[in-house]
């Protein structure tokens, strides 16, 4: 994946992209000076070219997104555009920020500029997602996938409460409640942090009631089952309570790993969330700086 | 009030936990406060009884799915089944003892209670929608808005006196202090009258009146001009904050190739490339010179260049700069310290200049005009020849002529003082001649031996008349040796010396000059070993040292309102 991305046909873009930086460097220092009728800024002959570059850039790295879906194009594989994408990507910081020669404000102007660094920074998470993760991801994954291991909550879910018939009620009721007061992903939030939010209705001593504590990892009931085993009266009592505590043992490997495959298929898409509507956003404010310059020529 | 919660457990046994709770109310649902805990539900859902074994259910969002239709709020009768998300729920008829009885089953596999709930999607904003959102404030907010005061001013005022978004989103950098003024600092269109026109100068002079054009309108053609406009030079929004431009090429662009700006008649101007020795012309004297004998027509200012040719200054007054500042020989009147350049020297408030030197203010003391050693205390008038002699004849007259006054001047033999005449103490004949013998002795004394002719140059005319025998000579002192050039006397005064003469002594060779006709005035060596082009911080560009807009010359308006009609002819 690494090799593929970014050194795509021997780090071809990486060359393109260093020869871009050093001619839009060494385009800036031709700028201010004691020789120069203006500091370096956006409206000398040098900034107007590093702002062309900058908007062609902004431009074209948008494509992308368009390139993707056209199938049938003929302009590129869609592997070489995104290795493009990422080196010139970079280098449209530098290249702005030479355009603009560090001078912000509140203004127009600066909006694009802050928008521009948000979409490439935004970038690079993207890019970090898109190398690392998937790896992580398979090694989580390891043959089944998340549909596989909702199944297979689903089958073990089925056995607790087919187990928990042959207990007491007490207990049935602990391991019913510990199946349903599971928690997986929920708000986007939750998915992306990946904490367990399980609880369990721990058994209310004399009076009836019941409350619900902590079941992180399934931790409660495994050490309930498990405190539970040596104290059994019969074999039968022991042989269920050691099924239960096995199939929770399986249940807390598939929930935890579930969870984390959650998180990161999460943080492999969350970016593109902010990626793609701050791009948007960029195109805009884009026109508008280079429509309010010229307003108040 | 008891309510009792039979939870089937999903299989075909039909078993049930029967969990009984006490309480005014009972409460289902995902959060953890909730009585009933029902994973997925998603919301608070409370059920009161109503005591006939029915009761009201209410949830704060539509959950309650009865019949086929989801509402919020429903009222149960004993008997009636509705669903919770991922729950069928059915109220039973409630045993002895409790209010009201609920039986709850789940509905689905158990792993479709979260299955909802593992991707992003369901749990994001839009990409899409968020896309427009961000681009329509973008727009709306840094161009729609602000632009809509670029057809109403008084929309434009209400913008940018409220937290709005005006066109001062567009200002592109800070305005120099000068231009941090009402009326213009805040106010675009003061400056950028017509949208997507650049600033066009009437909007500068309409503000800068009275400003001279570089070049005069009357000499040059003002056509070649016309495309230059004041923000050329004078750019705006910078940072750091700088109105005018500074650099080389704002005259070397033009004054490199004189040849193309040439006047018939006119004496061609000298290439500029750099202030450096090869490329500035050698700096161009103004000197005063008087015009025909004794200046009858006049001073003429000329311009020239120091060459082979040794240059004199035609003053007409006998100065020598050696003498005076020999502390040996020229003392201060009053405290008997040396003189020093600042004792004649008063620099003026341009701090380029000096005031004039005066026969009254810096002269008199020493160089008094007393003129008859019987009294002493009695001067002549200075810079009138006719009323010195006058005077001169007025004051012999009326001792020779006042018997008291001859018998004093008889009796009295006053002390011989050098540079004196020596008086005639006594005259044999009437006192008009003997008054007029000795006004005429005193006056040849004064202009041909000591007196006048110590500083000026007399010219004798041979003529019998004394109101015409003597002639002197008129004195101008040049006052701007370099009229094109500034210079600011403070900032150079700020050099490291032992006292205040040894700075001036650094440009001015004034302690070696021993004639009023030396010209003291540094050449362009002495400013070129610290200022040239690539001398650091010292350097100095074009307008440290030439005013852009000459004092003469065209007025801006009246250049602007030429170009324009030449531009507008065929």
């Amino acid at each position: 994946m690494r090799e593929n991305l970014l050194g795509w046909q021997q780090f071809r873009y990486l060359k393109w992209g260093l020869a871009l930086l050093l001619l839009s460097v060494v385009l800036y220092l031709t700028q201010g000076g004691s020789n120069a009728a203006q500091p370096p800024n956006g409206g000398t002959w040098q900034g107007y070219v590093l702002g062309t570059v900058g908007a062609l850039l902004i431009v074209w790295l948008s494509l992308l997104g368009v390139r993707k879906r056209s199938y049938r194009s003929t302009s590129g594989t869609v592997q070489g555009w995104a290795s493009a994408h990422v080196y010139l990507g970079t280098v449209l910081l530098v290249v702005a920020t030479l355009h603009c020669a560090l001078q912000f404000g509140f203004n127009v102007h600066t909006l694009a500029y802050v928008l521009m660094c948000l979409v490439v920074i935004s970038g690079f998470y993207g890019l970090y997602a898109y190398m690392h993760l998937p790896g992580r991801l398979a090694t989580v994954q390891s043959g089944s996938g998340e549909d596989g291991r909702l199944d297979e909550l689903a089958k073990i879910d089925a056995r607790i409460r087919d187990t928990s018939q042959r207990c007491d009620a007490n207990l049935q009721s602990l391991m019913i409640s510990a199946v349903e007061l599971t928690r997986v992903g929920g708000s986007a939030w939750q998915q992306l942090l990946a904490r367990d939010r399980s609880r369990v209705m721990a058994p209310g001593g004399d009076s009836q009631k019941a409350r619900a504590v902590a079941n992180v990892e399934q931790e409660i009931v495994i050490s309930h089952l498990a405190g539970r085993i040596p104290d059994a009266r019969k074999q039968s009592e022991a042989e269920v309570l050691n099924e239960l505590l096995g199939l929770f043992g399986r249940r807390q490997v598939v929930l935890h790993q579930l969870r984390r495959e959650i998180q990161l298929r999460g943080l492999m898409k969350i970016w593109l969330y902010f990626h793609i509507p701050l791009t948007v956003g960029l195109l805009v404010a884009l026109v508008v700086h280079i429509v309010a310059v010229f307003i108040y020529w | 009030m008891y309510f009792l919660v039979r939870k089937l457990t999903g299989r075909a046994s039909g078993e049930a936990l029967e969990t009984e709770y006490q309480g005014d109310k009972l409460t289902l649902g995902g959060d953890p406060g909730a009585m009933v805990p029902l994973s997925g539900v998603g919301d608070d859902v409370t059920i009161r009884a109503s005591g006939d074994g029915g009761g009201r259910i209410t949830a704060r969002r539509p959950v309650i799915t009865v019949a086929g239709v989801a509402s919020s709020k429903a009222t149960l009768a004993v008997g009636d089944a509705f669903e919770l998300p991922g729950y069928a729920l059915e109220v039973i008829a409630a045993p002895q003892g409790f209010d009201f009885a609920l039986q709850v089953q789940p509905r689905g596999k158990p792993a479709s209670m979260f299955a909802g709930d593992v991707s992003l999607e369901r749990h994001t904003w839009s990409i899409r929608k968020t896309s427009w959102v961000l681009a329509l404030a973008v727009l709306l907010l840094g161009l729609v808005i602000p632009a809509a005061g670029l057809w109403r001013s008084d929309v434009a005022d209400t913008l940018r006196s409220t937290p709005l978004p005006s066109d001062n989103l567009w200002s592109s950098g800070p305005l120099v202090s000068a231009h941090q003024a009402s009326g213009v600092a805040r106010e675009c269109p003061a400056c950028h009258q017509k949208p997507f026109v650049m600033v066009q100068d009437g909007a500068c002079l309409d503000c800068h009146r009275g400003m001279t054009e570089h070049v005069d309108i009357a000499v040059h053609d003002a056509h070649a001009f016309t495309d230059v406009r004041c923000a050329s030079c004078h750019r705006e929004h910078n940072e750091p904050a700088m109105i005018s431009r500074r650099d080389k090429g704002l005259c070397v662009d033009c004054h490199a190739g004189p040849g193309d700006w040439e006047v018939l008649d006119k004496t061609p101007m000298e290439a500029v490339t750099a202030f450096t020795e090869a490329g500035h012309p050698t700096f161009r004297l103004a000197l005063l010179e008087p015009q025909g004998i004794g200046a009858a027509h006049g001073w003429e200012v000329r311009r020239v260049r120091p060459g082979a040719e040794p240059l004199k200054e035609s003053s007409n007054l006998k100065f020598p700069h050696e003498v005076h500042l020999d502390p040996d020989k020229v003392q201060h009147e009053g405290t008997g310290a040396a003189l020093e350049c600042a004792s004649c020297h008063t620099l003026k408030d341009d701090g380029e200049h000096f005031e004039p030197i005066s026969m009254d203010a810096h002269c008199r003391s020493c160089h008094g005009l007393s003129f008859d050693i019987f009294e002493p205390e009695l001067e002549l008038p200075h810079g009138d020849l006719r009323a010195a002699i006058v005077a001169m004849e007025a004051h012999f007259i009326r001792e020779f002529t006042d018997p008291e006054l001859r018998r004093q001047r008889a009796a009295e033999k006053p002390r011989r003082v050098p540079g004196k005449r020596e008086s005639a103490a006594s005259c044999e004949g009437s006192g008009l001649d003997c008054g007029r013998a000795e006004a005429l002795k005193e006056a040849e004394y004064q202009f041909a031996n000591t007196g006048c002719i110590t500083c000026h140059e007399v010219l004798e005319t041979g003529l019998a008349d004394i109101n015409d025998r003597w002639f002197v000579q008129p004195i101008r002192l040049t006052g701007d040796w370099y009229p094109q050039a500034r210079f600011d006397h403070h900032s150079h005064q700020s050099q490291a010396a032992d006292n205040p003469d040894q700075v001036c002594e650094t440009c001015h060779e004034a302690s070696t000059s021993n004639a009023a006709e030396d010209i003291l005035m540094p050449n362009q060596d002495n400013c070129l070993a610290c200022h040239a082009e690539g001398k650091g911080a010292a350097t100095l560009d074009c307008v440290s040292c030439h005013a852009f807009h000459p004092q003469e010359g065209t007025l801006s308006r009246l250049a602007r309102d030429s170009a324009l009609l030449q531009r507008g002819a065929p």
